[in-house]
């Protein structure tokens, strides 16, 4: 299961729908507050983590995500519309696994997800 | 030079008057002195010819005295009367024997002698020299007619005649030697008082002249004696002497000779003076009282006259030369040191009047506000500035405190700053805010305690700045720069939340738009619904390549952009530009021409930048002509590569071509409806191009089409391929050869028609027009064949070709000759494998090259892309071109079609789900029927292509997903497929 962090209502329901299209279960919530709350709850396979949101914004976020052992290798991709250099390096300073840039290059996530759902220990196996 | 030569002049003149004012004080000293010392000597002078001739009038009076005396004595006895009265024998010896022993006694007494009544001589002594003669009775004379005896015969008892002191006469002659004579006589009278006659005593003035002369020495000068008419005794010349008692000469005496000396002592008894005529002492001796009738009473007058020492003397005395020798140095040392304190005073009043002059200048004419106050508060001094400042004029300020001037609150300040400074004595800076009647400032001013010569603060100094408009300047630069920061920061910001903003909701447009079109393909209905979804996704792709380029262009300008220069062969740069715009030349109807001039070498530069420049230069000109040529000429200029890109389209005016390359212009704002494009293409160019130290240059007219050339700085080639290689390079031989043809002839037609016969059959073509710039071009391009023309301009083909084959990286070279000879024996020992005779059969020519180069031969191609869209555009796009195609959707699919029959090109998209391109290709590396199969990659994400190459240890082709570019890529089939099988076949395994 995906989790899907995004304020934008809009955003959401495309990226939901696509990702239900090619087989994925996907959870979107709105902020980070029910972001880490669906973490604990749903144990999502990955994260997919816009920045700007209201209350702690994404790379908050992602910090505590790193902070507690249990969620330390979630794999976390930011999908954000700030492509600034500045940006994704700070997104990788956070501990981001992969940086996506809205509008989103859709093979590119699947791709992206793929990877790091791969690399994910103990979920692979019979595929 | 003057100057100095001025000093100098001044210093000598200022030396010398000093001297001259020195030795004329000293020369006035000195005849002060002299003239004491003069008068201290005459006195000394005086006072001993004084005693001289007291000395001398003594012994004349004694004498006198003495004979007088005698004379007296001698009338007196009575043998004396009795003589005279009654004569006998024995009276007169023992008369005799008197007078006699009286001239003995005396010895100065020439004749003593007694005569009687009748005035004959009745005794008589004469002496000469020491001898004494009684003169016989025979021998007496009568002197009764003598005046003596006269004048003596009148006299009474005890009066005594004296004669003047003249010289003795005998005979009527003066006697020789002279003798000077005075004569005394006294009557004798009987005891009855009867005159019984005279005694008569002659004087022989000798001894007294003798002793004068004597007592003279003791005088300064000359001692003279002169009688009572003032006639020379003792003169000055004893030529003059005595000249009274000389018949028939004139007299000379004192009245003639010395009538001043004369004047001055004949009224006087004696005295002393000075004159013109020197220093006189004089005194007389009256001789008796009587004398001879009618005359004077004889006298003696005693002279002495001593010239006055004249100064010059007394200067000149050599005595005093020690003195001059000592003080003439002095003097002039004395000058010297003199001449020098008044050149150092003068110097220094002329500093200090100098420097008085300058300050007074910097005061009055300084900017800054300068015044001085007393304790009090009262202005002292103020300068122009100050006034100004103030308000008010220099006369109206001096005497009154600031109070006039200043508002309250500025008065108080500034008497809060002057009593601070006064109190502290030191000095000390403010920055005021001050209100004068001249105007509000802020001043900077320094004050500094005023004081007397013993230190004392007497009053405050301020010297101030006019800060006023500095600050206003600092204040107003302050505030540019604050804003122009903030509007920094707030483009930054506005363009980094323009980019956020924009691209959200585009993220759904695409991406709904990307659902939708799959959705509809699943589901087909309407296939308006698809089109128009096609358009939607279309246009939010253009949008999201706007903003790209609007992000671009910030970065550019904000210099943001980070070149990655690298070696590049311009050439193969260019041409994969040409290629990647080709269709859309074609789709436009235009002819696209590309013109290499030379060898354009090697660039070093970012290839990505150089890229985008060639493609929005060339695109550009696609994009505004329709129907027309479009050419892209390359040609080098010493270190400069040219690159035209002209076209035959719409033009430009010059009021347009000024605009163009600002961001968002275009020629026309409709143009961008009609032609697309952000306007931001040719402004991020230009920009880029001066980042790589070149620039693009612009010519056009209306309706006669644009020249937009690029000229960049070419890294001069090093000659990496010339000369032949050693055979140590033989790993060089391992290289992979290009898939282009190199046409070598000198004739321009010739070579133009092999290259567009070679180029229609899809073969990529370079030229060469000389055997130089073949075999340069030989080994830079490495190309998979060449077409060599035996003749040409600079060396035959067959040389040519011997060159070539010594070098071990091209012996293998596959070469087409082409002759209008028979072939020889050496197209066998050079490695010719084919000889074509011209004129050459094209067909021929075609299937020779195509066996070394890819060719747009049919070629089956799968293609295999999760994107249903992609997938049908670019098999559309290769059908079109000619290839057969088949197409899978997923990786799969595509392993599960090759296995079944193997394709000649596998067009792979690297992203898609489930075994995405780079699992397809992993896994074709392992199966030995799809390993040779050429691999085109399609991706649109920026993937380091020679990581895979590494990883999957095959030869992949990389393209760019791009929605424009599909005609293109199929146009590129051909080539790509020759390529990467000859580059296959280079890397593979022989026993594989």
């Amino acid at each position: 299961m995906i989790l899907y962090v995004e304020d934008d209502a809009d955003n959401a329901f495309m990226l939901v729908q696509r990702l239900h299209r090619h087989g994925m279960a996907v959870r979107h919530v709105e902020d980070g507050e029910q972001a880490l709350l669906a973490v604990a709850r749903d144990r999502p396979d990955a994260i997919l983590l816009d920045v700007n949101l209201p209350g702690a914004d994404g790379l908050t976020v992602l910090r505590r995500l790193r902070d507690d052992a249990a969620t330390r290798d979630l794999p976390v991709v930011i999908v954000s519309a700030s492509v600034q250099d500045a940006a994704l390096s700070k997104a990788m300073q956070a501990g981001a696994d992969a940086f996506v840039a809205k509008p989103i290059d859709f093979d590119r996530l699947l791709q992206t997800l793929a990877r790091l759902l791969a690399d994910k220990p103990g979920a692979g196996g019979d595929c | 030079m003057a100057e100095t030569s001025n000093n100098s002049g001044h210093r000598a003149l200022r030396f010398a008057l000093t001297l001259l004012a020195l030795i004329a004080l000293a020369a006035l000293i000195t005849v002060l002195l002299a003239r004491n010392g003069q008068r201290q000597q005459e006195t000394d002078i005086q006072l001993r010819n004084k005693s001289t001739i007291d000395l001398i009038v003594r012994t004349l009076r004694s004498e006198m005295g003495e004979v007088r005396g005698d004379t007296l004595v001698l009338a007196q006895p009575p043998i004396v009367t009795r003589m005279l009265a009654a004569p006998d024998d024995a009276t007169r010896t023992r008369v005799d024997k008197l007078l006699a022993a009286l001239a003995r006694i005396r010895g100065n007494y020439a004749q003593v002698r007694l005569i009687d009544a009748g005035g004959r001589e009745v005794a008589r002594v004469d002496r000469s020299g020491a001898a004494i003669t009684v003169v016989p009775v025979g021998q007496l004379q009568d002197k009764h007619h003598r005046p003596y005896v006269e004048a003596t015969s009148q006299l009474e008892a005890g009066q005594v005649y004296v004669s003047r002191l003249d010289l003795n006469i005998e005979h009527g002659q003066i006697q020789h030697p002279l003798l000077p004579t005075l004569r005394l006589a006294t009557p004798v009278f009987g005891a009855d008082g009867r005159r019984l006659g005279m005694v008569v005593i002659n004087l022989d003035g000798r001894r007294m002249l003798a002793s004068i002369a004597h007592d003279a020495q003791l005088a300064s000068g000359a001692i003279w004696l002169v009688d009572r008419e003032g006639d020379w005794l003792v003169g000055p010349d004893l030529s003059r002497d005595w000249r009274f008692m000389v018949p028939g000469q004139a007299r000379a005496g004192l009245a003639t000779d010395l009538p001043a000396v004369w004047d001055a002592v004949r009224s006087r008894d004696n005295g002393q003076m000075r004159g013109a005529f020197g220093l006189l002492s004089f005194d007389r001796v009256m001789l008796g009282e009587h004398s001879d009738p009618g005359r004077p009473l004889p006298q003696l007058r005693v002279l002495a006259l001593a010239p006055r020492a004249g100064l010059a003397a007394i200067l000149l005395d050599r005595s005093h030369l020690l003195v001059y020798a000592v003080l003439l140095p002095i003097l002039l040392l004395l000058a010297g040191w003199v001449s020098y304190l008044l050149a150092r005073l003068a110097r220094a009043r002329g500093e200090i009047a100098g420097n008085s002059r300058l300050l007074q200048d910097i005061f009055e004419h300084s900017s800054l506000s300068m015044k001085v106050k007393d304790l009090q508060g009262r202005i002292l001094r103020a300068n122009g500035a100050a006034a100004r400042l103030l308000g008010r004029d220099v006369g109206q300020l001096i005497g009154q405190p600031i109070d006039v001037v200043a508002t309250e609150e500025t008065a108080a300040l500034v008497h809060a700053h002057d009593h601070e400074v006064i109190e502290g004595n030191r000095v000390s800076n403010y920055e005021e805010q001050v209100a004068y009647l001249g105007g509000a400032y802020t001043l900077l001013t320094t004050r500094f305690p005023v004081t007397d010569e013993r230190g004392r603060v007497v009053g405050v100094g301020a010297v101030s700045l006019d800060i006023t408009e500095r600050n206003h300047m600092e204040e107003w630069l302050r505030l540019a720069k604050n804003q122009a920061e903030a509007a920094n920061r707030a483009k930054s910001t506005f363009l980094a939340s323009m980019s956020h903003e924009l691209r959200t909701p585009l993220n759904s447009i695409i991406g709904l738009g990307e659902l939708l079109f799959e959705q509809v393909e699943e589901n087909p209905g309407n296939p308006l619904s698809k089109e128009s979804l096609r358009r939607i996704v279309g246009a939010g792709r253009h949008l999201l390549a706007l903003i790209n380029d609007i992000l671009d262009i910030a970065k550019v300008e904000a210099g943001h952009i980070d070149l990655r220069p690298e070696p590049l062969l311009a050439r193969s740069l260019i041409e994969s530009v040409f290629a990647t715009l080709k269709p859309l030349a074609v789709a436009n109807g235009d002819e696209l021409l590309l013109d290499v001039r030379g060898e354009p070498g090697i660039l070093d530069v970012d290839a990505l930048r150089m890229r985008q420049i060639l493609i929005n230069l060339v695109g550009n000109a696609i994009k505004f002509t329709r129907d027309g040529r479009v050419t892209l000429r390359v040609d080098r200029e010493d270190d400069m590569l040219r690159i035209a890109v002209s076209d035959t389209g719409i033009g430009m005016t010059q009021e347009q071509l000024t605009r163009i390359f600002e961001p968002f212009e275009q020629a026309d704002r409709s143009i961008s409806r009609t032609h697309g494009g952000s306007g931001l293409g040719l402004a991020i160019s230009r920009q880029l191009a001066e980042l790589m130290g070149g620039r693009i240059d612009v010519a056009s007219a209306p309706g006669q089409g644009s020249v937009f050339t690029l000229v960049l700085p070419v890294n001069t080639p090093a000659q990496r391929a010339s000369g032949p290689a050693t055979s140590g390079a033989s790993g060089a031989s391992s290289l992979p050869r290009r898939a282009v043809a190199l046409v070598v002839d000198d004739d321009a037609d010739a070579r133009d028609l092999l290259r567009s016969l070679l180029e229609r059959d899809g073969v990529h073509v370079i030229t060469a027009a000389s055997g130089a710039e073949a075999l340069v071009l030989a080994r830079r391009e490495r190309p998979a064949v060449m077409v060599l023309d035996i003749l040409l301009g600079d060396m035959s083909g067959w040389d040519v070709l011997t060159v070539l084959r010594a070098d071990p990286d091209h012996a293998d070279l596959p070469v087409i000759l082409c002759t209008i000879t028979d072939p020889d024996h050496r197209t066998v020992s050079l490695g010719v494998i084919e000889h074509l005779t011209k004129p050459i059969d094209r067909d021929q020519l075609k299937k020779l090259v195509r066996r070394f180069v890819g060719t747009e031969q049919p070629v089956e191609v799968l293609v295999v892309d999760d994107d249903d869209v992609y997938r049908e555009q670019m098999a559309l796009a290769l059908r079109h071109e000619g290839h057969r195609v088949r197409m899978a959707s997923s990786g799969e699919l595509a392993l599960q079609q090759m296995r079944q029959q193997a394709p000649d090109l596998l067009l792979l998209d690297l992203v898609m789900p489930g075994i995405d391109g780079l699992a397809v290709i992993a896994t074709m590396r392992d199966e030995r029927a799809l390993a040779e199969i050429p691999v085109v990659l399609i991706t649109a994400a920026d993937v380091p292509l020679a990581t895979i190459e590494q990883l999957y240890n095959r030869a992949i082709l990389l393209v760019r997903k791009d929605a424009s570019d599909l005609a293109g890529v199929a146009r590129r089939v051909g080539c790509l497929f020759a390529q990467l099988g000859a580059t296959g076949a280079a890397g593979r395994d022989p026993d594989a």
